[in-house]
């Protein structure tokens, strides 16, 4: 078996990017899934040499997160390739390198749709417990697709408890970036530029009313997890857990759920502050990882004996 | 599956893995459909991005000079993205130089005659370097790239992703508050063993664990621009810059004696600043500003088929 290369599947078959990295043990799988107009680029991570023993769908955040937290989800979906786990990632339509949306940016109805899309892709090469990973945004997300597709664990990393609150939080970013850079400027809430122009610039992100719209009122609701393992993610400057967060797990508690929190305190310089500083250097991305894998692991482990 | 992104009558998008050495370069390529242009553009972030870029800006822009008879890549370097690796050296050759070669002869082999580099910040000054290495690159687009930093000997630090010194990096590792750290918490330490790792590599070019070194460590006095401007100078690549007129990289340029190289090569450099930020593309209107002045390299012309 060659342990390195990468090749493109030749013509006939569905083109497909495929990568095998013989350091890692792992293989990589690229492609779009779904109809070529209205195509979703899906990206599965397979350990190398055997069948997996699980499943993960890792959704990703939107607008600025997505960009911000890239590198993580990828760093995190080969961990867990190399400990056996086959994991999907995917790009919603209307973002990345997705099919464009008529509606612009994404709405829940899509964002179930493509996860749905990925979900399948996965479904080819293992049928072992799956776990449903989702950061921030990608709560909500997670919270309607739990009840369809029955996971056995749910990873929730810093979710947005509603739609509501990630909006504020987006608004509040925007704004100070904008007083930053124009700071005569009289910055725009974003209330008022959808009001304004049917959509708003946030942190250079088109939101579109529809999206807004759709997600602000939407939540993660504890009952979405009744009986289910979820493992909740703080990260924050603080040490303990937020009072949101704690009402939370009180409420995942009361449906059955055996919900585990992590805190990871965001330390920016532990040894020097280098400007450039690969993800894989950062020190909470790596105790993250090391978290979210070895509770992923214990999760099969335990739903597959 | 469908393995292909398809807009009818316009283009075409497939996904592929690229080798760079060592490396597995993510990519996407977009072909106009019907006859292949031989004119291409490489489209690059600039290192803490993913191909599509902030807001989907990089997958916009490709589909858009695709719809006009060109083929577009969009990649992203070892090291960032979907792509394998670590980025650790953000010099302009080494692993980063093979990353652009291997892309390069990836738009050769489908025909490429002429390839136009555009590049944000780093990814502009890594297609400058590239564009003096081969005969096929006509021009460079930079997007405020920080062109001042080629004015400096190869050696200098900021050159070379602000890395702080290793007295200093010993001097922080003596504090007390690391000390405790250490003493305290095992995660801390196994990420400082990595880091200590990291930093060995990159001073004695040595390969420890996991940590991939790339690149010379030696300096040099000799500023890279130099050589660089000389050898665009006399292959006739035309060098087109756009600065956000409130961007430090631009005021740093334009300090009096910062680029005195520069000065030397006016003939091969257009300069073009705006009045707003374009830096990261972090507003909508940055987006639309660089998107114009990428369309307008290519005119109204019709590519060279």
């Amino acid at each position: 078996m060659k342990l390195m290369g990468s090749k493109t599947q030749p013509a006939g078959s569905a083109h497909a990017a495929q990568r095998v990295d013989g350091e890692l043990r792992i293989q990589e799988r690229a492609t779009f899934s779904g109809t070529p107009t209205d195509a979703v680029l899906t990206l599965l991570h397979l350990p190398l040499g055997q069948r997996p023993a699980g499943r993960v769908l890792m959704c990703s955040s939107l607008y600025e997160d997505l960009q911000m937290h890239y590198r993580r989800d990828v760093l995190v979906a080969r961990d867990l390739a190399q400990k056996g786990i086959a994991v999907v990632r995917f790009h919603y339509r209307g973002t990345g390198n997705s099919a464009s949306l008529s509606s612009g940016s994404p709405v829940m109805s899509t964002m179930v749709a493509d996860a749905m899309t990925a979900l399948a892709v996965l479904a080819d090469h293992s049928d072992g417990p799956l776990i449903l990973y989702g950061g921030r945004a990608a709560s909500l997300l997670i919270s309607e697709l739990a009840p369809r597709v029955g996971p056995s664990g749910v990873i929730l990393v810093a979710p947005t408890l509603t739609g509501e609150d990630y909006f504020r939080g987006m608004s509040r970013a925007g704004t100070l970036a904008r007083l930053r850079d124009s700071p005569q400027g009289a910055p725009t809430s974003l209330r008022d530029q959808l009001a304004e122009q049917g959509s708003a610039d946030v942190l250079g992100n088109t939101v579109t009313a529809i999206s807004y719209e759709d997600l602000r009122p939407r939540r993660v609701e504890p009952t979405a997890f009744r009986g289910i393992a979820v493992l909740l993610v703080q990260r924050a400057r603080t040490q303990g857990l937020g009072r949101a967060y704690a009402a939370f797990v009180e409420q995942l508690a009361a449906v059955g759920s055996q919900a585990r929190t992590v805190l990871l305190e965001e330390r920016e310089a532990w040894f020097v502050p280098d400007q450039w500083e690969p993800e894989e250097d950062a020190p909470d991305i790596q105790l993250l990882r090391d978290e979210l894998v070895g509770w992923a692991v214990d999760i099969m482990r335990r739903r597959g004996s | 599956m469908t393995g292909t992104l398809v807009k009818a009558g316009g283009w075409r998008e497939t996904v592929h893995f690229i080798e760079a050495g060592r490396e597995h370069l993510f990519a996407v390529l977009t072909q106009a459909e019907g006859e292949s242009s031989e004119q291409a553009v490489l489209l690059l972030h600039a290192g803490p991005n993913f191909t599509a870029h902030r807001n989907g800006q990089w997958t916009r822009l490709a589909r858009e000079i695709a719809g006009r008879g060109r083929m577009v890549l969009r990649l992203d370097y070892h090291g960032s993205g979907d792509s394998s690796g670590v980025l650790l050296d953000r010099s302009l050759d080494s692993q980063t130089g093979r990353d652009l070669d291997a892309a390069l002869a990836f738009l050769r082999e489908r025909g490429a005659r002429k390839i136009i580099i555009v590049g944000t910040c780093w990814g502009g000054l890594v297609g400058l370097a590239a564009a003096a290495r081969v005969d096929d690159v006509p021009s460079v687009h930079l997007i405020s790239s920080p062109l001042h930093l080629l004015e400096r000997p190869v050696g200098d630090l900021k050159a070379r992703g602000q890395v702080a010194s290793n007295r200093a990096a010993l001097s922080r590792l003596l504090e007390p508050t690391v000390l405790r750290l250490l003493v305290r918490e095992s995660a801390y330490r196994r990420w400082l063993l990595r880091r200590a790792r990291g930093r060995i590599a990159r001073v004695w070019g040595v390969r420890t664990g996991p940590t991939k070194v790339t690149g010379p460590a030696g300096a040099s006095p000799v500023p890279p621009a130099a050589e660089l401007y000389a050898t665009l100078e006399s292959k006739g690549v035309r060098v087109h810059a756009l600065f956000g007129r409130p961007e430090p990289y631009y005021r740093e340029l334009t300090e009096p004696g910062a680029a005195p190289l520069l000065g030397r090569h006016t003939g091969i450099f257009e300069v073009e600043v705006a009045p707003i930020r374009v830096h990261g593309f972090t507003s909508l209107a940055a987006q639309e500003t660089v998107r114009q002045w990428v369309l307008r390299a290519f005119g109204n012309e019709e590519p060279a088929r």
